[in-house]
């Protein structure tokens, strides 16, 4: 006679189909590639993205032809001469003169410049063309002599290039043009250059909100609206994503007949908190990997300082009670019907309320302490997604007693959904036949 | 001797539809029990409330002295919707029902590895369960419901969708495990299985219990009707002189060509012997013992025949 088994308690069982759910959905190719291989890619790219960046450096050579006055050949050869001597100068130059660079400037700025300036006569633009198409020269430049007069209301300049130049390499040619014609103009109106730069930089602004609580905090519109929208974004993936594996998971296993299997072993309420739990995993695997790709992405852009470990832990205490009351519906929802489709008959109320929190991002991130936001901050089950919202921004403090509420009342409602979904749970995934309406599923949460 | 089972006034609704209606039950421990009934008779929707996998709107059900949801490690189920989990293989899903059980991971496997080889399912532990044929997913299902060593099994139509060769196995290991003093109920419409292999017989229709005792008593409790009357001439000439009988209601031909002489209401079937041996046309007379397949026709359409309940929304 074999030994006799050991009694399982309820802990175990539960652990046991925790262990079960979490396996079969986290190794599976889908998951896998979603949930850790694309992160991880994510990672990556943003780790080598300087890297490839700087390889893809190439210097600046070929002559340039000019056909210009000889004042505007030496100016265009004497900027292209000190962006190659200092780029870090030339690139904040420019941003203090109220430009915009982008992203990819940085690089351009980087390239190294070779390219001799070559003056030619008007007679011999035709072959300086062919010299360009033919790659044996860089560009041609044509400026004429009434863009550098004061006077002109609508300086312009020509420009050819090959059809396989550089972007980059355009974009410094085109940019050393305008500088010298900039330059020769204001010295031509009997202006000092630099201090008509210096006069013309725009004032940083440095904006700061007083709070109610006497401190000041800096605008930063990545803070303000981006960062909080990350927050609650990755929230709302994940935990959806980790429910949405449960209603397909309960759909197939009552599909298959399995249920009652299971139901000879363990209660139905075992049942339930192990699937839940086993999915919790899976959502905390997505929330972790998509998290670190996040930080690792601030980390190389320098903007750690937006996402304070405070911030992360409130996300994290959110998330919980997000994900315990999508998962108490969706669970609902797969224990009632037979298939998808009669599913997403259910499930389209559920999507209706769940879409609320992405539709409110922009006014809320305008205005975190508004009446509004306020009050949705304390509605179930959208209130974990508004207080993520609201309290991971920077720009305006969240009184801590709201937040605190919130996650109370998130919790407590948590709570109230599991227990809803465990009655209609127990009665639900033993039912066949057609699907119940909203109103019966409410019907079965009274069964005794 | 203990009861394994007892049930009380159990009844059970499902919308309009009484599935029970006051049934009582009383399943001693060693017994191998039979719940017989026509399909929709409520035998599934009883053996449910056993398992506490559904409760009675009335009356009270004890298994091994308690609830069944404290005694889930003490009882094996088979359902009569069984299913798998189809991308799993046959060791790892029979591992997983054993710790729900309360096994542990390598019992489990040791278990479920001596039970393939004993319900003759050698070398399927590393297949996945939809590469099984139904027959052998039924096994497994079997072997999930019996691995952990329940002290009573509860299995509903257990032979439903297997070929007689499987049958066979099947029953096998049902007669070894009772013999090993296991309670066993299971519920079936195929009352050759519950003739052979049943101590004890229950039988359902709509919702009632209609007879609940041992096999013998039950036999004995049913006197034959029908006189058998075996003859080497030509059949219309015996059948003639057998339906002039007094007391013959009615002949028929059995399939071996003998004559089969039904008794007349408040005739007994034993006093015809005599005057069909008189007429000397038959080689041998003896009485036919009905059989469970019998009892239970009568039994169900003296209740009104097994109309069938409307399938209950609730499984």
């Amino acid at each position: 006679m074999p030994d006799a088994p050991r009694h399982a308690g309820a802990p175990r069982r539960v652990l046991s189909i925790a262990w079960r759910e979490f396996r079969t959905t986290v190794l599976t190719k889908g998951f896998l590639f979603s949930a850790v291989v694309f992160p991880l890619l994510m990672v990556g790219v943003s780790m080598l993205l300087p890297i490839l960046m700087a390889t893809s450096i190439q210097p600046m050579t070929g002559a340039i032809l000019v056909e210009a006055p000889a004042a505007a050949t030496d100016a265009m050869r004497a900027e292209l001469e000190r962006a190659a001597k200092d780029p870090a100068t030339a690139l904040r130059e420019r941003v203090e003169r109220g430009e915009e660079p982008e992203l990819d400037d940085a690089t351009t700025a980087l390239t190294p410049i070779e390219s001799p300036i070559e003056p030619i006569a008007a007679d011999q633009v035709e072959a300086a063309k062919e010299r360009v198409r033919s790659g044996d020269a860089l560009a041609l430049v044509i400026i004429p002599p009434a863009s550098l007069d004061a006077q002109s209301k609508d300086p312009t300049y020509e420009l050819f290039v090959a059809t396989k130049t550089s972007p980059k390499h355009t974009s410094i040619v085109s940019r050393s043009v305008r500088e010298a014609i900039v330059r020769l103009r204001v010295q031509a109106s009997g202006a000092d250059y630099q201090r008509t730069m210096d006069l013309l930089k725009r004032p940083e602004p440095n904006i700061l909100r007083l709070t109610e609580d006497g401190t000041e905090a800096k605008e930063r519109l990545e803070g303000r609206m981006l960062v909080p929208g990350a927050f609650m974004l990755l929230m709302w993936i994940t935990t959806f994503t980790g429910a949405n594996y449960l209603l397909t998971n309960t759909i197939e296993e009552k599909g298959s007949k399995v249920i009652e299997v299971l139901l000879a072993a363990v209660s139905p309420m075992e049942l339930l908190a192990g699937k839940i739990l086993g999915q919790l995993g899976s959502t905390a695997v997505m929330l972790g990997m998509y998290g670190l790709a996040g930080l690792a992405g601030l980390s190389a852009l320098a903007m750690m300082d937006l996402v304070p470990i405070s911030s992360l832990v409130l996300m994290v205490a959110f998330a919980l009670t997000a994900y315990l009351m999508i998962a108490s519906m969706l669970t609902a929802v797969g224990s009632a019907v037979t298939n998808l489709q009669e599913a997403q008959a259910l499930v389209g109320p559920v999507m209706l309320v769940l879409i609320v929190p992405l539709m409110l991002w922009l006014p809320i991130s305008e205005n975190p302490n508004g009446a509004f936001a306020v009050v949705c901050s304390f509605l179930p089950p959208i209130s974990p997604f508004i207080m993520v919202l609201r309290a991971t921004g920077t720009s305006e403090p969240v009184p801590g007693w709201q937040v605190a509420l919130s996650l109370a009342v998130s919790a407590a409602s948590s709570v109230a959904f599991l227990w809803l979904a465990s009655r209609i749970f127990r009665v639900g995934i033993l039912m066949q036949g057609k699907p119940p309406t909203p109103r019966e599923l409410l019907r079965w949460a009274r069964y005794r | 001797m203990n009861a394994s089972v007892v049930i009380q006034g159990v009844r059970k609704r499902f919308g309009s539809t009484e599935a029970v209606r006051g049934i009582d039950l009383s399943v001693p421990a060693g017994c191998l029990c039979g719940v017989l009934g026509p399909n929709g008779a409520g035998k599934s929707t009883t053996i449910r409330m056993l398992m506490s996998i559904i409760y009675p709107d009335q009356g009270s059900i004890r298994v091994l002295g308690s609830d069944a949801i404290a005694m889930k490690d003490r009882i094996g189920y088979l359902p009569e919707e069984r299913g798998l989990y189809k991308k799993m293989r046959v060791l790892e899903y029979l591992a997983y029902i054993g710790a729900l059980k309360g096994l542990s991971g390598s019992e489990g496997r040791r278990r479920a590895l001596a039970w393939l080889e004993r319900i003759e399912l050698p070398g399927v532990e590393r297949k996945r369960c939809e590469e099984l044929s139904k027959g052998m997913q039924q096994k497994v299902q079997f072997i999930a419901s019996v691995m952990h060593d329940p002290e009573l099994i509860i299995l509903d139509e257990p032979f439903s969708g297997l070929d007689p060769v499987n049958s066979r196995v099947l029953a096998r290991i049902v007669t070894e495990l009772h013999a090993g003093g296991c309670t066993i109920l299971f519920s079936t419409h195929q009352m050759h299985h519950a003739e052979s292999l049943c101590d004890r017989v229950v039988l359902i229709n709509r919702g009632e219990k209609l007879l609940d005792d041992s096999l013998d008593a039950v036999r004995a409790g049913h006197r034959p009707t029908t006189v058998v009357a075996r003859t080497d001439g030509p059949f219309e000439q015996a059948a003639a002189a057998a339906a002039r009988v007094p007391g013959v209601a009615s002949v028929e031909r059995a399939e071996d060509g003998s004559v089969l002489a039904h008794a007349a209401d408040r005739t007994d079937a034993i006093d015809l012997l005599a005057p069909l041996a008189a007429t000397r046309l038959f080689s041998g007379v003896s009485l036919k013992r009905p059989t469970l397949d019998d009892i239970f026709v009568e039994l169900v359409t003296a209740h009104g025949g097994h109309a069938r309940q409307p399938e209950p929304n609730h499984a």
